[in-house]
């Protein structure tokens, strides 16, 4: 990350609340707060991974990226331009650059299509080639992403769940967007396959430069696909910076305890492992400090006032906890 | 014009699919059937099943010159009537049912895709007809508008559509929500394009089923209407038929046959389109055909009606 790279994606304090239901109405209005103040760059043609445990924002924070849902608060720019969801006609223009693999492909891909009819169904709303261009391009698409164009014809409920992703990948790689969300692309799959498709991701990448926004909760994989990390704990990031020096340097004791948990065969370094004790905080009633402070081992008296805010400790290294020195 | 003719060959594909079942062949044989008994029902008959002036012969036995006898009450040659019947009972059950697929097909979508104000508005009123008692509206509507067809195929439709539009709703609420369409529309796909390739495809299935079978429970209701003496008394259908034979006695003289022939009819045209019903169920559905019993698809329809109806034939009887 040497030479300057150009901002894709950029968020500015973004915040993402979903009302609850009111059971009086004497009662204030409560709200599930689950991104919150979440301020990230993401440049060009890298892979941005977002770690978190499920329930803590991530998925919510891909998808107000692509303009499924409304910010509470905060802005965010895709290449300069802000993301308004209610200006339709510019959402549909800026989305022509975006594109997102889902995270089950069983429910990402309608049963009742063919191989044929789902990749070449962006291609069909968005006109401008005819059919025969139109299947030249399925039958390159399928090839990149390892299928055969014999598969064309055929249902898509026929295939395993992996061939069912590379269909979703090159569904969403077909109108050659330059930002794409893949939100736990593996998670909903067979473990054999998950190194394959993850593979795949990679060669694409290096084919086509796309920027990744790569959502996941399994650190290995993170480690072997992302130039840069953020850890997000309850709406909130606690670590950011490049995957090197969050892996040999963690700040937060919550990326602390993410990697201690990571099976590492080539362990050397003797690490005790850090378990958490307890659930996260609920998203409703987010503690006024630190939100990770019931959970950390390393917890004092003042980190329940204390507000947490990032801070550079390193280059292009940022965390929040006060006491990241005086561990 | 290539649209409509490719809808019909795609309506001449589908048939052939149904052919290609064993229960589906059943059904369309029988009701092939009964379809042209309908059609030709005056080159059929023998002698005019409206000719109640003339006759002294009421309630006679089956002969050479009348193969089922004579009727006990007013002495029309009761195969005639059976064979007029059919007309009723295909009509009312056909017109009926496509109606309702129509009204319920088009609300259920509205409801689901559109939702909102106009969800809530639709959903209120199917609760407000499913707490209504139908039977007794039934004989307060045919006696204000008068005992013809057009009133029961409106009354039919009117408290048939809840049933269809219920299941249409949930069924599109379900597909709204899927990646599949959240992907199309971040591939920039309008909400005509999400709902002529996703919802409409995903919702046309049920809405085939649920047609063949209401058109079968509608056949029965209408011959239960007509017993319970509703149905349009200057026509001739198979429960005035069976309403006959009651008022005159038929059982008590051993003229069984004048129950049994009706009740032929009935079983007849009402088995066809169960068999065609379940038939399309095993092609669209192929999971559920396995255990695509009838009175599992029963349960699918919104029996409310039917059940009142055979409910107050049995308290009748």
């Amino acid at each position: 990350m040497a030479e300057e790279k150009n901002i894709i994606m950029r968020t500015e304090n973004l915040e993402i609340r979903f009302p609850l239901k009111k059971n009086t109405i004497f009662l204030k209005r409560k709200y599930v707060h689950a991104v919150s103040d979440v301020s990230v760059e993401i440049f060009e043609g890298e892979t941005f991974g977002l770690v978190g445990e499920s329930g803590c924002g991530k998925s919510t924070f891909a998808n107000a990226t692509l303009g499924f849902l409304k910010p509470s608060g905060g802005k965010i720019f895709f290449r300069d331009e802000e993301l308004d969801v209610k200006n339709k006609h510019k959402l549909r223009l800026q989305r022509n650059d975006m594109q997102k693999i889902f995270q089950d492909p069983s429910t990402s891909l309608n049963p009742r299509f063919t191989v044929e009819q789902t990749i070449g169904e962006p291609l069909r709303i968005r006109g401008g080639s005819s059919r025969n261009e139109q299947k030249e391009m399925i039958a390159d698409m399928l090839k990149k992403v390892g299928l055969s164009e014999n598969d064309m014809k055929r249902n898509v409920s026929d295939f395993s769940g992996g061939q069912k992703q590379r269909i979703a990948i090159a569904r969403a790689l077909i109108l050659k967007p330059r930002y794409l969300v893949c939100d736990e692309p593996v998670s909903a799959l067979d473990v054999s396959v998950h190194a394959q498709i993850l593979n795949l991701l990679m060669d694409l990448q290096g084919q086509l430069g796309i920027t990744y926004l790569f959502i996941s909760h399994n650190l290995a994989s993170v480690r072997k696909l992302c130039d840069r990390i953020a850890i997000m704990y309850l709406g909130r990031i606690v670590e950011c910076g490049s995957s090197q020096a969050i892996f040999s340097n963690p700040l937060h004791p919550y990326t602390m305890a993410l990697i201690s948990a990571v099976l590492d065969t080539s362990s050397d370094s003797g690490s005790k492992r850090i378990v958490l004790r307890g659930d996260a905080a609920s998203p409703i009633d987010i503690p006024e400090g630190c939100a990770f402070f019931q959970r950390c081992p390393f917890a004092k008296e003042d980190c329940k006032k204390l507000s947490c805010e990032l801070k550079e400790y390193e280059k292009d290294h940022f965390a929040a906890c006060p006491f990241i020195n005086k561990k | 014009m290539s649209l409509i003719k490719g809808m019909f060959i795609g309506i001449w594909n589908f048939l052939k699919k149904i052919w290609d079942d064993k229960q589906g062949r059943t059904g369309l044989i029988i009701a092939a059937f009964l379809a042209l008994v309908a059609i030709f029902a005056p080159l059929l008959t023998p002698y005019d099943p409206y000719d109640v002036a003339m006759r002294d012969d009421k309630g006679l036995s089956p002969s050479l010159e009348h193969i089922l006898g004579t009727s006990i009450t007013t002495g029309q040659d009761i195969f005639s009537m059976l064979i007029y019947g059919t007309r009723v009972s295909l009509s009312v059950g056909l017109i009926t049912g496509l109606a309702i697929a129509f009204l319920g097909t088009a609300l259920g979508v509205a409801a689901g895709y559109i939702g909102g104000i106009v969800d809530m508005v639709l959903m209120r009123i199917v609760d407000v007809m499913i707490v209504i008692p139908t039977l007794p509206l039934t004989i307060l509507i045919t006696n204000i508008f008068g005992k013809s067809y057009v009133v029961i195929v409106l009354v039919f439709v009117l408290f048939g559509w809840t049933g269809l539009a219920r299941t249409v709703r949930s069924q599109v609420l379900q597909i709204k929500n899927t990646d599949y369409v959240k992907a199309a529309e971040l591939s920039g796909g309008s909400k005509g394009y999400i709902m002529l390739h996703h919802i409409m495809p995903a919702v046309s299935h049920l809405v085939v089923i649920s047609t063949a079978l209401t058109c079968a429970g509608i056949m029965i209701a209408e011959a239960g209407l007509s017993f319970l003496g509703l149905g349009n008394p200057t026509a001739i259908s198979w429960g005035k038929m069976l309403a006959d034979a009651q008022s005159g006695g038929s059982m008590l003289f051993g003229q069984w046959w004048t129950i049994i022939a009706p009740g032929i009819g009935i079983f007849l045209s009402v088995f066809s389109f169960m068999r065609i019903g379940l038939a399309i169920e095993g092609i669209l559905n192929p999971r559920m055909k396995k255990s695509g019993d009838a009175r599992k698809l029963w349960k699918h329809m919104n029996h409310r009606y039917l059940d009142e109806v055979l409910r107050s034939m049995e308290d009748t009887v």
